[in-house]
């Protein structure tokens, strides 16, 4: 690491390199333009009112902060979108409680196409727009948006303008000839991007930072877009991987420095996931010479954010998915995850009716949750995936007293499951509608479809899926439904009706029961046949409701499985009775993701990774899930063990499981950091797809991670 | 034909090459001082009780028909019981029982080059069972390891070369009246077969428990490396230094728990050094 990477990274950990926003008066003259108009020429105006900001020593320009405007780009949450803010006020927080008791709504992540911008510029994307234009001349409402595009994409050219000047300017007064001569070639580099198409790799990196304020979520397929450009330059003798590591040291900077370091995401890797790898279109494996440069540049910078996913493909060697699992267990800041692309592409293909060419540009963005790139993951209700057992053990007596056997039991669960996710998706559409009253015309430009259809992201415009319902507690009805099943059914130890009044007295006078259950349960993570084929039949149920629905703008519904940050787990189960599993009435779900009940694999470690890969929900219904492995130090840290592990992922990956994720952080530690938290600030666990500090978790997570069995010891 | 196994453990990273199911064997000729398997000792079931988990509420004695000295392992005191403080030891396999658990990580195996690993105990003293199964698994194109301390007729392992692997062999002590004193029987014999066992050219990990005050010595060490090397260098040697993670079960067992220590670090670095120099 240079010396001047290394004050910058340093720098922007105890403060942004960000300007202050500035607020400005708008021309009243505004309001005779249409809603759309009036948003873009003020969000214009709001951009070239900002000072431009050059970090000391910085090769690159264009941060861009939005928090004074009221009209932002911006996708997320982060500065305000009208409707959909409105809604995720009261629909997101904790503070109102579930909605109906089950329900809350918001969040969601996109993956702008800056490949797009890189390739074609600002001006070829107008060249997009004004065929668009041609093709939608008639139709007014697609007229005035993509109208709106284009005054948008002259904005950013204005921006781009005006950061070339203030180069200019700065290099009139640099003493320093080496400094001078810099800001010289930035000003030209400005000049050239993002309006017209990159020449070479410093003009890619350049854009590429210049427009990740205008989506800035994910940087996207970065090995990708800028691998042409990397080559060439080598090629031609003008780039050295030196040079090209500062670059993206300096890019992945702004985007640690993008959250706002009192925002709690700050040392969260949540909102800047970007991908590495996995499977171009001709079917070779993606992973090149510039992802080894990316995930270096990376891992040598003392940031928390960006965080990367690998793409693991059945053609990925075991030395380079050993190399980055090594990486992955050196970095303290734990900024790598892996996920299976064998197992997303297929999801992509089979459940959202992508074609493979697009389907293999797919980012994974928060969670490890994928959009494909210039497509979008769209705001998603978290609802109580427990609510529609809840509602068949304690309001069917009758006709679960009166079914003969667990198939009949299951279709009184489905009739109420059915009825659920009906409402679910009843309650989701209408907030999806309200919040698509948004505009979002700078997003817009960075999504694919949008300017062919005329249609902004947040109405559909977007040809990337949409995702939405989903929920915490999918493995808690697992269990729940197995136990039963055995319980009631397989062993007859006790009647429908007695497990129901066990469950109504919240086990009290049924403690032998319950002692039961949890000696001789046969839960899920086990590789016990009966539970693995009710962990099928439950996403199958859901895969059948949701395959031939659609959301408001005509797009494929699916579910998801709340990966979980959040204590969803915890506010959902005090809404819930007890549970066949052996839960107390009341008791939080001890489940984060789509693995075991926490504590309840007792098989080993390849049993449980063999029932979640027998099920894994991707394959079923969507496109994220999380899958927590707590394994002892010494399969971690001895190097003949730690490649045994390593296989063992590979086995898991190629049987079928989706993504996964390890701690090593032993039981004991995990506790005394709960109780001492200032003394283990820095002990740090995976939790969501990205990492986070322990102790910054919320309580009923730490416990959860606590409870789960470490395997190996 | 069924044999009484006390552990199946799946994902072992420590017994054999590879990720490996382990299975443990009941029963043991040897009775070394420090075992931290003392539940293999006996080829029977035994019920074991963890006082230290008992909260004295009685329910295991309320369900007992026989008495809990007199038990016929009819579970109920352990399904009664709300902690985990009574546990059966031991359950009958048939060998297809055991290929069935054994071929669940059969794609573990082959990305990892693993297997399967006969333990125990002593597991060869169940050779008619071990032969149909390790049989069995060859068949199925399982790599195969035996775990033995080696106190039984060579012929055994004559019967079961063909189907097996690999050989992790102990060795506690080379001098073989302290190898009377704390392993209950003299070594003669299980030199002798290793001997023989090692010019079959059949890969051997010879493991070497490192106890404190017992065998920790340079001059120990030095024996058995020239021992070995007499035969031709085996696969690989382990030194593992005594753990007390087997020490709780004593007392389930109603023993007296023995007290070893393991040696220091820079003890047992020396002692693996021992293994690594060039002989002369």
């Amino acid at each position: 690491m240079t010396d001047r990477i290394k004050r910058m990274a340093e720098g922007v950990l105890k403060k942004t390199i960000y300007p202050e926003s500035r607020a400005i008066e708008y021309d009243r003259g505004d309001y005779i333009l249409s809603k759309r108009m009036r948003e873009t020429k003020r969000l214009c105006e709001y951009m070239l009112a900002q000072d431009v900001t050059i970090p000391d020593g910085a090769l690159l320009v264009g941060l861009m902060r939005f928090w004074k405007c009221p009209y932002p780009s911006d996708f997320m949450l982060k500065a305000g979108f009208t409707h959909t803010n409105e809604i995720l006020q009261s629909f997101f927080e904790f503070k109102n409680g579930a909605y109906e008791g089950f329900k809350f709504w918001g969040w969601q992540h996109a993956t702008a196409d800056f490949g797009k911008f890189i390739r074609l510029g600002v001006e070829g994307v107008k060249d997009e727009i004004r065929a668009s234009l041609k093709k939608h001349e008639t139709d007014e409402d697609k007229v005035d948006f993509l109208s709106s595009c284009l005054v948008m994409c002259d904005g950013i050219i204005a921006w781009a303008d005006k950061c070339s000047l203030e180069c200019e300017r700065l290099a009139e007064e640099e003493k320093d000839e080496k400094r001078r001569s810099e800001l010289l070639l930035m000003a030209e580099n400005l000049k050239r991007v993002p309006r017209y198409p990159a020449r070479n790799f410093y003009e890619a990196v350049q854009c590429l930072y210049f427009c990740f304020d205008f989506l800035s979520d994910s940087l996207g397929l970065p090995d990708r877009w800028l691998y042409p450009y990397y080559l060439k330059d080598k090629a031609d003798g003008t780039l050295t991987d030196e040079f090209a590591t500062e670059l993206l040291q300096e890019l992945f900077i702004r985007v640690q420095s993008s959250t706002a370091i009192d925002s709690g995401n700050f040392t969260k890797g949540g909102q800047s996931n970007f991908s590495l790898g996995g499977y171009l279109e001709n079917g070779e494996d993606g992973y090149n010479e510039l992802s080894e440069l990316i995930v270096n540049a990376l891992m040598d910078l003392p940031l928390y954010i960006p965080q990367v996913t690998f793409r693991w493909t059945k053609k990925t060697p075991h030395e380079l998915f050993y190399h980055l699992m090594d990486l992955e267990r050196r970095d303290k800041n734990q900024r790598i995850a892996f996920v299976n692309d064998e197992v997303k592409i297929e999801c992509l293909m089979k459940c959202c009716d992508v074609p493979w060419e697009e389907a293999v540009n797919y980012v994974t963005i928060g969670c490890n949750m994928i959009a494909l790139a210039g497509g979008m993951w769209y705001g998603t209700g978290y609802a109580n995936e427990v609510k529609p057992l809840d509602t068949t053990l304690y309001t069917r007596r009758a006709d679960i007293e009166a079914a003969k056997n667990f198939d009949e039991f299951f279709e009184i669960y489905k009739e109420e499951l059915y009825k659920f996710l009906e409402r679910d998706k009843e309650v989701g559409d209408r907030l999806h509608e309200y919040a698509s009253r948004d505009e979002c015309v700078l997003g817009s430009l960075f999504m694919t479809g949008c300017i062919e259809k005329g249609l902004s992201m947040h109405k559909g415009g977007a040809s990337g899926f949409s995702e939405m319902g989903g929920g915490a507690g999918l493995m808690c009805t697992v269990d729940s439904l197995a136990i039963f099943k055995q319980i009631v059914y397989d062993e007859k130890i006790v009647t429908a009706k007695q497990m129901l009044d066990a469950l109504e007295n919240n086990w009290q006078g049924y403690e032998e029961l319950h002692t039961y259950i949890m000696k001789k349960g046969r839960f899920f993570g086990n590789d016990y046949p009966d539970a693995d084929e009710v962990a099928i039949k439950v996403t199958s149920a859901v895969r059948e409701f949701a395959k031939d629905k659609t959301d408001i703008f005509g797009k494929r519904y699916l579910g998801v499985v709340a990966p979980g940050y959040r204590e969803y787990h915890k506010v959902f189960g005090a809404l819930t009775g007890a549970t066949p599993d052996g839960r107390y009435k009341g008791e939080p779900f001890k489940t984060i993701g789509a693995g075991q009940t926490a504590g309840r694999d007792r098989e080993g470690l390849s049993a449980l990774l063999n029932s979640v890969a027998k099920y894994d929900p991707t394959r079923h219904f969507s496109g994220v899930t999380v899958t927590n492995i707590n394994l002892d130090s010494s399969l971690v840290y001895n190097d003949e063990n730690f490649d045994k592990t390593v296989r063992m992922i590979e086995t898991y990956f190629s049987m079928g499981g989706a993504q996964i994720q390890i701690n090593s952080v032993s039981t004991e530690e995990l506790i005394a950091a709960k109780a001492d938290p200032e003394k283990y600030k820095s002990l740090r666990v995976r939790v969501s797809g990205f990492s986070e500090y322990f102790v910054n978790l919320y309580e009923s997570l730490q416990d959860d991670i606590i409870a789960r069995t470490v395997h190996g010891k | 034909m069924t044999a009484t196994i006390f552990d199946i453990q799946r994902s072992s990273f420590v017994d054999g090459p590879g990720i490996r199911t382990t299975v443990f064997f009941k029963g043991c000729n040897l009775r070394c001082a420090w075992c931290h398997n003392p539940e293999s000792f006996s080829p029977e079931k035994q019920l074991l009780f963890h006082k230290n988990r008992c909260i004295n509420c009685g329910k295991c004695k309320e369900k007992c028909a026989y008495s809990l000295e007199n038990c016929d392992f009819c579970e109920k005191c352990v399904l009664s019981c709300p902690t985990v403080a009574r546990e059966i030891c031991g359950k009958e396999y048939t060998t297809d029982e055991l290929l069935t658990e054994i071929l669940k990580d059969k794609a573990y195996y082959e990305l990892s080059r693993g297997g399967v690993t006969l333990s125990g105990g002593e597991c060869m003293l169940r050779i008619d069972f071990i032969e149909e199964l390790l049989k069995k698994c060859a068949t199925e194109g399982i790599h195969t390891a035996v775990d033995t301390a080696g106190h039984v007729p060579y012929e055994y392992f004559k019967r079961i070369l063909p189907y097996t692997n690999l050989f992790l062999y102990d060795v506690k002590c080379f001098d073989s009246d302290k190898h009377k004193h704390y392993v209950g029987a003299s070594n003669e014999l299980i030199l002798e077969n290793l001997g023989k066992l090692l010019r079959t050219g059949t890969p051997v990990w010879i493991r070497i428990p490192i106890i404190e005050g017992v065998n920790d010595t340079l001059e120990e060490m030095t024996k058995i490396r020239h021992f070995l090397a007499t035969y031709g260098a085996p696969e690989r040697t382990e030194l593992l230094p005594y753990h007390k993670m087997g020490e709780h079960k004593y007392a389930a067992l109603g023993k007296d728990t023995p007290r070893f220590s393991a040696p220091s670090k820079e003890k047992l670095a020396a002692l693996r050094a021992v293994f690594e120099e060039k002989l002369s």
